[in-house]
């Protein structure tokens, strides 16, 4: 993920402290609301406008998958709903998707739609619906011309390459898709594989094939459906769309999981500088988007009268990247070192205030399939001795200036840095880590910041000057390591290559898989050979912050790392 | 004169042309593109997505074959797609430059209706209270940033007062997108700027009409018995407005490159954003033509001058 504010927010950073200092100074005797937890008592009542901010733009395409921002995303998640939605522990749960079941050699999957399940055009979702989105997600026209970045929802259904590639237009066609009636289809696979349902196929949001058919999916960009659709099945549809100032929206009276209680939406962009003051003036009543609020900003907010701020561990973690190809990390002793010599708590509550979880492994706690120390997982607390007796073994030996000898070279050690720019976090966590390697006699140099993209090319292509790098990983909501952690995939970005790994991550999603219990074991499994090799220095996972209105009901349960799961259960206060 | 405008337009095109050499290779000089930041670890093939987009994108093309082909398909109105946005290029640019075109024309007006006033009166009673009065204001406007002023004109008029919306250059409910909507929007960024640019004018005119009106043809205005007003508004002020003109010039110039700060500030979806998001993104289309209409503005905006020089100097005329 982009872990990096745009550099137009970080030049404006100054002032946006000064605004939340302002909004701050406007209260009047004030009252921390603190973490308001039974703010979701009482009896629902319906009607009211809920006006919703994001810290950045949405790009004005609302058609599911047609746009990769978060922004978008956050959007069209309340107009289109997912086959399959999850709770607030991410354990998926019915959606469009009432009940499945997988065929004894785990080849075929059996989906069956909810029976209520309409557009609002008062039309039945079907399974030709499915179909039509699946053949759009596979089209070469969207894996190349348009971006692409869901196609691999459908990439493991049999026939997706050959969609691709333009030698057949349907998975109907390629024995990918068979229609059993309106509600129930079947979807096919090459092979077995325990991930495909919750990494990939559950998170589909059909498209309207009746309203989309006679449009080439080529125009579908430039068309008015896409600007505003018209015909959708989630909670919410869309009223107005003004350009990529504000969307509004209207409760979806025929929804399947319920009458909204909260009859508008408005979805406005507000920046992180000017969040503060709109919310205590009540001209918003809660963040969409957890970006938009830095854990420095916490304690201001706090300050404003009937607000509540709300942190949820985040799905994902921060590191520090090491390319395990360089000789100074080769030893795995090295990289035990470092661990052991990062005082995360420290960090955390200088730097995040507090407002993260250390982390020992690459899943973070909000995951179901997190391995505990009670599973075996090492915490490598702060521990300067442990590193320096471990860098000793390692033979980094310390010179006459207490400085260690890298063994590698003979030469006293210089560890370089790297991090992006317009980042006042990501600084304060380099300037930190140099201490602290400092302390148990590691020299390291950080290099200039550079932005994100140019960091991201370098690292990816393994620039020669790339030997230390900070970064973050926000995660999907199945574990699936592959895409990061097997040997050849290109956002292993260490280059971490070991079988042994690849056989453990093979083992998280492989025939016997399907079985739950033997699913979390193969992850803890591997989650424990990862925390002991230790290929990535982990750091930790950030709270995602949320402030809101008092008189904003939600449920305790929905409350999660992905955002809004049932915004049909929210209510406001008259 | 028609003959003067029309070499200067012709003369344009060359250099347009050589802008857009020089800003294609400096943005290929940047490392990194567009689809290297795509990082969402649910794509288990991230190196073939990735090698689909660049040869969709032509960036696996020698560099002279992406020059040429961007100039010959944007001379034929295909601005191309964005890399980023995923949306036809002339889309995201019109509304942007319709949004930025708004605040800077209301931000220039209000400069202009304010700051000339303001600095003919300093000129015709100098060393007074209200010379020094505003001259004082001036300084502190003048040092302030001015997007620590917007802050406090966000805090003040749109968060505290509730006078006018605090972010957007839209509104919601059935007026949302009406010209009015537009400017209500546009009104308190455009203060912001004028602020400062109220200042510059004002010390400019109250400076060359001071100086201006110690010349000896004043006096001898002054000397044949005409009237205070006559000679300040006949000979006076004219003559004092061919800097003003330059800088007007300029202002015009710059109207279309929009504020990055400002526009960040109050989420004023304008080129200023358009454009360093592009830059931050790699996305060379979007750069491209946004980089192309900036020298236009640049370029026009010198013509401008170069026409209101003869209008407010007689001496001027250009053949």
């Amino acid at each position: 993920m982009k872990y990096l504010t745009k550099a137009t927010a970080a030049t404006v950073a100054l002032t946006g402290s000064l605004l939340i200092i302002l909004a701050g100074c406007g209260t009047n005797g004030s009252t921390s609301a603190g973490n308001n937890l039974t703010a979701s008592t009482g009896t629902p009542v319906n009607g009211g406008t809920l006006t919703l901010a994001q810290g950045m733009k949405y790009d004005d395409q609302f058609i599911p998958d047609m746009d990769a921002s978060l922004y978008t995303m956050n959007i069209t998640q309340m107009a289109f709903d997912p086959l399959l939605n999850i709770d607030s522990k991410m354990n998926f749960v019915p959606d469009l998707v009432q009940s499945y079941t997988w065929s004894s050699d785990k080849k075929t999957l059996t989906m069956n739609l909810n029976a209520k399940a309409n557009w609002t055009d008062g039309k039945p979702v079907t399974s030709a619906d499915v179909l039509f989105t699946m053949n759009y997600l596979a089209s070469k026209v969207y894996n190349t011309t348009l971006q692409g970045q869901y196609g691999y929802l459908v990439g493991p259904v049999k026939g997706s390459s050959q969609i691709m590639n333009g030698a057949a237009t349907s998975f109907a066609q390629t024995g990918g898709f068979t229609q059993i009636n309106d509600k129930t289809f079947e979807l096919h696979f090459d092979k077995p594989d325990a991930a495909v349902l919750y990494a990939d196929i559950a998170s589909i949001l059909p498209v309207p094939a009746h309203i989309l058919k006679n449009i080439p999916i080529a125009q579908w960009q430039t068309s008015s459906f896409n600007k505003m659709p018209t015909v959708t099945d989630g909670a919410y549809k869309f009223t107005q769309v003004n350009g990529q100032d504000n969307v509004q929206m209207t409760a979806n009276a025929n929804y399947f999981r319920g009458n909204p209680h909260i009859q508008h939406l408005v979805i406005k962009t507000v920046t992180a500088d000017v969040l503060p003051g709109e919310l205590a003036n009540g001209d918003v009543q809660m963040n969409l988007d957890s970006g938009v609020i830095k854990p420095q900003d916490v304690s201001k907010l706090k300050q404003i009268p009937g607000l509540t701020v709300k942190p949820i561990v985040d799905n994902g973690f921060s590191y520090l990247g090491l390319k395990l190809y360089k000789p100074e990390f080769r030893n795995v002793k090295v990289r035990q070192a470092i661990e052991y010599a990062l005082n995360r708590p420290q960090m955390i509550q200088g730097i995040m205030k507090g407002y993260a979880t250390p982390v020992c492994g690459p899943l973070p706690p909000v995951s179901w399939a997190y391995a505990t120390t009670q599973d075996g997982m090492n915490p490598y607390s702060y521990d300067p001795a442990k590193a320096n007796q471990l860098l000793d073994q390692a033979g980094w030996k310390k010179g006459a200036n207490g400085m260690r000898i890298d063994p590698s070279t003979g030469q006293q050690a210089n560890l370089h840095l790297s991090y992006s720019s317009g980042n006042s976090t990501l600084q304060a966590e380099a300037v930190a880590i140099a201490q602290d390697l400092q302390e148990v006699g590691v020299k390291v140099t950080l290099d200039s910041p550079m932005d994100f993209n140019t960091l991201a090319q370098k690292v990816e292509t393994n620039d020669q000057s790339i030997q230390m790098w900070l970064m973050a990983w926000s995660l999907a909501v199945d574990p699936d390591p592959r895409g990061l952690w097997d040997s050849t995939d290109v956002m292993n970005f260490e280059r971490w290559q070991d079988p042994h790994n690849d056989q453990l991550i093979a083992a998280t999603w492989g025939a016997k898989a399907f079985n739950q219990n033997y699913r979390k074991q193969a992850f803890i499994h591997w989650q424990m050979y990862v925390n002991q090799q230790m290929p990535l220095n982990f750091l930790w996972a950030r709270d995602d912050l949320y402030a809101y209105s008092n008189k904003l009901h939600i449920p305790a349960n929905d409350w999660s790392s992905a955002g809004v799961l049932n915004p049909q259960q929210w209510w406001l206060q008259q | 004169m028609g003959m003067y405008i029309f070499r200067r337009l012709l003369g344009l095109i060359p250099m347009l042309f050589l802008i857009t050499v020089a800003v294609f290779l400096m943005m290929h000089a940047a490392p990194g593109n567009a689809f290297d930041a795509i990082l969402n670890p649910g794509i288990k093939d991230m190196a073939a997505l990735q090698q689909r987009l660049i040869e969709s994108a032509g960036l696996n093309k020698p560099l002279w074959w992406q020059y040429v082909h961007w100039l010959t398909q944007f001379v034929q109105g295909n601005w191309g797609y964005s890399f980023t946005q995923h949306q036809l290029v002339i889309r995201l640019i019109g509304p942007a430059l319709e949004n930025t075109l708004l605040l800077a024309v209301m931000a220039e007006m209000m400069t202009l209706s304010m700051g000339i006033p303001v600095g003919i009166l300093q000129a015709r009673n100098p060393y007074g209270k209200f010379d020094y009065g505003v001259s004082i204001i001036s300084f502190v406007l003048f040092s302030v940033p001015y997007f620590i002023l917007a802050i406090f004109l966000i805090y003040f008029f749109a968060i505290d007062l509730k006078f006018f919306p605090a972010q957007g250059a839209v509104g919601t409910g059935p007026g949302a997108g009406s010209f009015l909507d537009h400017v209500y929007h546009a009104f308190l960024p455009a203060l912001a700027m004028a602020l400062v640019g109220t200042t510059v004018y004002s010390r400019y005119t109250r400076g060359t009409m001071l100086d201006v009106r110690h010349e000896d043809y004043v006096r001898t205005a002054f000397a044949k018995g005409l009237s205070g007003s006559l000679v300040f508004r006949k000979h006076v002020l004219r003559n004092a407005m061919i800097p003003i003109v330059t800088q007007f010039g300029y202002d015009i110039g710059g109207m279309v490159g929009g504020t990055v700060i400002l526009e960040g500030l109050f989420s004023y979806q304008g080129m200023g954003l358009l454009t360093i998001n592009a830059v931050n993104d790699r996305d060379y289309p979007v750069l491209m033509a946004t980089s192309l209409l900036f020298a236009v503005g640049v370029l026009f905006g010198n013509l401008v001058a170069d026409i209101l020089y003869a209008v407010v100097d007689p001496r001027i005329r250009y053949n």
